[in-house]
């Protein structure tokens, strides 16, 4: 037995082992479930930004010449939530599979969902004759399909480490119409990640006014960026911090004395600092850039600490029902040489026609 | 039995087979249209000619709309359904093949990329770098198939990985690489009829009938080449898979509409697209992707029933079972199930019958066994394995049979003999032979016909027979009908089922 990688299993014929050991899939999910936030928030984020703030500089840039970019960016949401999603079902396979069939036509409509959602942004991106009420009054219906979608993942994820709730709810209902029951947990646990897309978008608007020439540098837009990062934080902390209240006694006190507090309070850290350097930087002209390069990292850590934060707390909550010490280990090490082969030529290859996309003289 | 079952309002299988089909019709033009898109551009660009470069970009937007949207997201739906559905078949693939899925999502990712590049690239790139990108688009689409294409061969013929276990005997198992050919042809055709219906607007009739026949030729050789590949294909699979393909049953009955549709297809498209390409238009290619969707559909309706009772053949059974714990049935425990309502019976339905059955819709129990008595339903159970059609050893124990025997009964309905009193005496004689005898035997077709055995008899001596069977072999249930029964099951075995 290998306390770090379970126990490993000879490979002797069919098994359900896993094919790899378990901090290996542990990374991966962290590394792209990150990814999959960065651009999900970009989305979910960027879309209340433009329909809240009726006047800003942001909204008029989208609506100018840039709407085009959210179904982009709902394209890389999706691409980049297949793979956290295939490596969670790897090792947290039955729970996830429990809690979505429990919740079967929740989790199943957001297929739907998403279709008319994204084809709704491709609607205002693609069409050029409608008017911009129409255009707002579509994307407010695409705002409601993402918040559907973002909120059953919520609620499922939720209850997939609630396996003492399962049995009651499939006797209660066993057609797949149950719905998580601990609605204001779910709701401040979903809250705060809204609030928190919506900062990560304040970082996108930044990150905007650096490389789009048409906003090149703009003050109007990074104060805004700025703002929008600062009221995002405030309040993705706080109703963090409610959501923490709402967890049981017992397991919150197990996650304050786990890793998963370093990790939270690492990324409040990261956060605090990435303000600082933003709110400085933007006051010296000759320093915004570098600001926003390091503020735009800072939260990038920040985020990825609160990946790794989540994952200790889903522990706390699955204790008494995994342990990844008794994780059955199979030996795959030839195909996983083919994913991190292709892995690293893929990124190879995008890295190339992005630079070449971006790089060309039409841009 | 460790997840909850779901129930839909449609058959599972139903279910996944229409989400599946639809993404298939797109994913496959993914692959080919992406072939197409770089050929037509690179021939425009050769030729200089503006307007053939203009239609590539109108089929551009088309393929971005329908392959990066409704392909990506179906593809997924895909997922999300079978993990509803047959939760142990899904884990069973991601953790044998999780680094496959995860090779598979970088090339998706490569593709999603490449096509909105290519897509937006259009005035912003130089041709040689557009073109490039056109490439990569395909090949990573390509690769994509290459990977999906060898779990989806797995689950058909999983080779030598039911011994090993090991990754590379599943994956490149013996339906692999002509499985792989066929679904690339599929690709080309597909290319084709997409593009003849984006084309199919055109004003300038010259340019038409040119794109038009250039799309034809796409089709018509993907379609010519799918017959050698397909009959590849089909050799390829074990005798012991193929030889379900019977007259009358269900993958004969999709591999004719496979064929048929697929003849009509190419029959209609060389005229539509090769010989009248200017009057082809929007309702005549419509028609084709049509035909092209039923062809394609029935080829996987047979792919899938090919499989049946397995989700992976020879290894998992549909009803969520290994053939190893198969292999300690019949069973002396009562079955567990981890979720489980106040009703025995209908847990019971669900975990061991809902995976290909409804009671009274799409496979449904309901017209089988409506009138049949518990107790000899419920013998049935443990002699699944002898029906005609090929089924999933009972999980449970007597007492097991017994409850899920008069669930169903009860949810069947009433006899349709009391319920229509005034059939005439073959079809009463239809029915009861049907349910009593039709589930391992046919009068005279190709599952052991009874027609034989029962020539030159009376109607007594057939009773004799039919009274006698519980004790002629274990195979069969002892007899317990009525009275009723049995004089109508003895005339109709006794020369009724003639006339």
């Amino acid at each position: 037995m290998n306390i770090l990688n379970g126990i490993i299993l000879a490979n002797t014929g069919p098994s359900l082992a896993i094919p790899g050991p378990y901090w290996l899939f542990t990374l991966l999910h962290w590394l792209t479930f990150a990814l999959h936030l960065i651009a999900m928030n970009l989305l979910f984020g960027g879309l209340i930004i433009l329909l809240i703030s009726k006047n800003s500089p942001f909204r008029k840039l989208m609506f100018d010449t840039e709407i085009r970019l959210f179904p982009t960016v709902m394209a890389a949401t999706i691409t980049l939530g297949v793979a956290p999603l295939l490596f969670t079902q790897v090792i947290y396979g039955k729970f996830f599979y429990t809690a979505t069939i429990l919740s079967s036509w929740q989790w199943f409509l957001i297929i739907p969902v998403l279709l008319i959602t994204y084809y709704l942004l491709y609607l205002v991106a693609m069409k050029k004759n409608i008017s911009l009420s129409i255009k707002t009054n579509i994307l407010w219906l695409a705002l409601i399909g993402l918040i559907f979608i973002s909120f059953t993942y919520t609620a499922l994820s939720d209850l997939a480490e609630k396996p003492e709730l399962w049995n009651n709810l499939y006797k209660a209902a066993p057609g797949g119409t149950s719905l998580n029951p601990d609605w204001m947990q779910i709701f401040f646990r979903w809250a705060h990640m809204a609030v928190g897309a919506m900062a990560v978008a304040g970082i996108g608007i930044l990150i905007f006014s650096l490389y789009f020439p048409k906003v090149k540098d703009n003050p109007d837009l990074q104060r805004f960026g700025a703002r929008i990062y600062l009221l995002g934080v405030i309040k993705a902390a706080l109703f963090g911090l409610i959501y923490l209240f709402t967890i049981d006694t017992k397991i919150l006190m197990e996650f304050l004395g786990s890793p998963g507090l370093h990790a939270l309070l690492a990324g409040i850290i990261v956060n605090i600092g990435a303000l600082i350097v933003l709110f400085k930087g933007l006051k010296n002209k000759t320093k915004t850039r570098q600001a926003i390069l390091w503020g735009s990292g800072l939260v990038l850590g920040g985020l990825f600490c609160m990946v790794s934060a989540r994952h200790y707390l889903r522990l706390i909550y699955l204790d008494k029902y995994f342990a990844p010490d008794k994780l059955t280990i199979g030996s795959q090490y030839s195909p996983l040489i083919m994913f991190l082969i292709t892995f690293v030529i893929g990124l190879g290859v995008l890295w190339w026609m992005l630079k070449k996309y971006f790089k060309s003289p039409a841009a | 039995m460790n997840y909850p079952v779901w129930e839909p309002f449609i058959a599972n299988s139903l279910l996944i087979a229409i989400i599946a089909v639809v993404h298939v019709f797109v994913s496959h033009f993914a692959i080919g249209g992406g072939l197409y898109l770089i050929l037509a551009e690179t021939w425009a660009r050769a030729k200089n000619d503006l307007k053939h470069l203009e239609y590539v970009k109108k089929l551009s937007r088309f393929f971005v709309l329908l392959t990066v949207v409704f392909g990506a997201v179906t593809g997924v739906g895909i997922w999300v359904t079978i993990g509803l559905i047959h939760p142990t078949g899904t884990k069973w693939l991601i953790n044998n093949f999780v680094w496959g899925w995860a090779t598979e999502w970088v090339f998706f990712l490569i593709e999603i990329a490449a096509a909105l590049m290519y897509y937006y690239g259009w005035q912003r790139l130089k041709p040689k770098v557009h073109l490039a990108i056109g490439w990569i688009y395909f090949i990573a689409a390509w690769l994509s198939l290459f990977i999906i294409n060898g779990i989806v061969a797995f689950m058909l013929t999983p080779g030598q990985w039911l011994a090993s276990g090991s990754f590379w005997d599943g994956f490149f198992n013996p339906t692999f690489w002509p499985s792989l050919f066929f679904r690339t042809f599929i690709c080309l055709t597909l290319a084709g009829l997409y593009a003849g219906l984006v084309v199919a607007k055109e004003k300038d009739i010259n340019l038409k009938k040119r794109i038009m026949r250039r799309n034809g030729l796409f089709a018509v050789v993907g379609l010519l080449f799918t017959i050698p590949s397909g009959w590849w294909y089909y050799k390829a699979i074990p005798a012991a898979l193929t030889g379900a393909i019977l007259p009358g049953s269900i993958p004969a009955t999709a591999m004719e509409i496979m064929i048929i549709t697929a003849v009509i297809l190419l029959i209609l498209t060389i005229l539509s697209f090769l010989i009248f390409p200017r009057h082809s238009g929007y309702v005549s290619a419509s028609i084709l992707l049509l035909f092209a969707l039923v062809s394609m559909g029935g080829f996987e309706w047979m792919r899938e029933s090919l499989r049946k009772p397995f989700i992976i053949t020879d290894f998992l059974y549909s009803n969520h079972i290994t053939t190893a714990e198969a292999a300690n049935l019949p069973a002396d425990n009562p079955l567990p199930i981890a979720f489980n309502s106040d009703n025995r019976g209908h847990d019971l339905y669900l975990y061991t019958c809902r995976s290909c059955h409804t009671i009274d819709c799409y496979n449904g129990l309901a017209p089988s066994i409506a009138g049949l008595d518990a107790e000899y339903l419920s013998e049935l159970m443990p002699r699944l394995q002898y029906f005609r059609v090929a089924m999933p050893p009972f999980p449970g124990n007597k007492p097991d049979g017994i409850v899920l025997a008069k669930f169903i009964l009860e949810q069947a309905g009433p006899d349709p003999l009391e319920k229509n009193k005034n059939l005439p005496e073959t079809e009463k004689g239809q029915i009861v032979f049907n349910r009593r005898c039709g589930f391992c035997h046919t009068m005279n077709g190709h599952s052991r016909p009874l027609a034989e055995s029962f020539t030159d008899m009376d109607s007594e001596e057939a009773s004799d027979i039919i009274m006698m069977i519980g004790d002629l072999t274990d195979q069969m249930p002892p007899w317990s009908g009525s009275e009723t029964e049995l004089l109508t099951l003895s005339d109709y075995l006794a020369g009724g089922w003639q006339k």
